[in-house]
């Protein structure tokens, strides 16, 4: 008996002795259709959520790094001070700017006797 | 990997219906025998074969055609998910009571010689079975069943000519 026969013959009875034993194909098919139910019960809500997460997190840091936002306001005085410089020679220019205009809004309710005489 | 696994992993990924039936119907049976033969009872193989395709359907992902075919792949999960099984329930292979079944049904039927080769393979203990199934019921190559069983392919083909040899040896000494 030459090896490849014999290997023949032990593939046919390892066959017949599982193919026997094996479920039907509902069985199997029944797994299948468990899988479609579960990913549509557990994915979907799932993926509602983590998109509306995600949606939250991009809100909140396009506020957090919006380049324009009020640093701050001075209401009081009817000064308003926004923050939009990005150099450091431009942050110097900007303050000086809004430093003549609170010396001038201070002149203008509490003048200096010499300004008034003037 | 062959163009139908290329199409089946293709749809999976897409999580398509299709896709889950095929594969469960192309690859349960193969995970259910090798359950089967691990646990040794039907209740477990039923439970370890939906786990596995659950798993083959979770993770499909992270398959890699580069290791190896995508039924020993499959087949490599629901190995694992029998030891699980096995495991979780504290207790050892039942191969003696699947044996001892089958060897009765040999018995019954006479001194054929399908019969008489079912009934050798059933004397075999748990890993020389597996082998044998792994080899000759899914056809796999002796390089995939290494990376299953996690032995040696070399030692698997000196492994697998001992068996081939033993139940030769059993199959002439009955035949006189």
């Amino acid at each position: 008996m030459d090896d490849k026969y014999f290997d023949k013959l032990i593939r046919r009875a390892e066959k017949e002795r599982w193919e026997a034993q094996c479920p039907s194909d509902d069985f199997f098919l029944s797994i299948a259709t468990d899988a479609m139910h579960r990913r549509r019960r557990v994915f979907s809500p799932f993926r509602l959520v983590a998109g509306l997460a995600l949606g939250l997190i991009t809100v909140g840091c396009l506020f957090l790094l919006w380049p324009t936002r009020k640093s701050a306001e001075v209401s009081s005085y009817n000064f308003t001070y926004v923050e939009t410089v990005k150099t450091s020679e431009e942050r110097i220019e900007r303050f000086e700017e809004s430093n003549a205009e609170l010396r001038a809004s201070i002149d203008r309710i509490l003048p200096f006797p010499e300004t008034v005489a003037q | 990997m062959d163009n139908e696994d290329a199409y089946l992993v293709t749809l999976l990924k897409q999580e398509s219906a299709e896709g889950f039936r095929i594969t469960s119907l192309t690859y349960g049976p193969a995970i259910y025998s090798l359950a089967l033969l691990l646990t040794g009872n039907p209740e477990d193989s039923r439970e370890v074969t939906s786990d596995a395709l659950m798993q083959v359907f979770r993770n499909i992902d992270s398959f890699n055609p580069d290791k190896g075919s995508l039924k020993s792949w499959i087949l490599k999960i629901a190995r694992n998910c029998s030891v699980t099984a096995l495991r979780r329930r504290k207790r050892k292979p039942l191969m003696t009571e699947l044996t001892e079944n089958i060897s009765e049904e040999a018995s019954d039927a006479g001194p054929d010689e399908s019969e008489m080769i079912k009934a050798a393979i059933a004397g075999c203990s748990a890993d020389e079975q597996q082998l044998i199934h792994l080899y000759y019921y899914d056809d796999l190559p002796l390089a995939e069943i290494a990376e299953i069983m996690g032995v040696r392919a070399a030692t698997l083909a000196v492994r697998l000519q001992r068996l081939r040899n033993k139940i030769k040896r059993i199959i002439l000494n009955n035949g006189r």
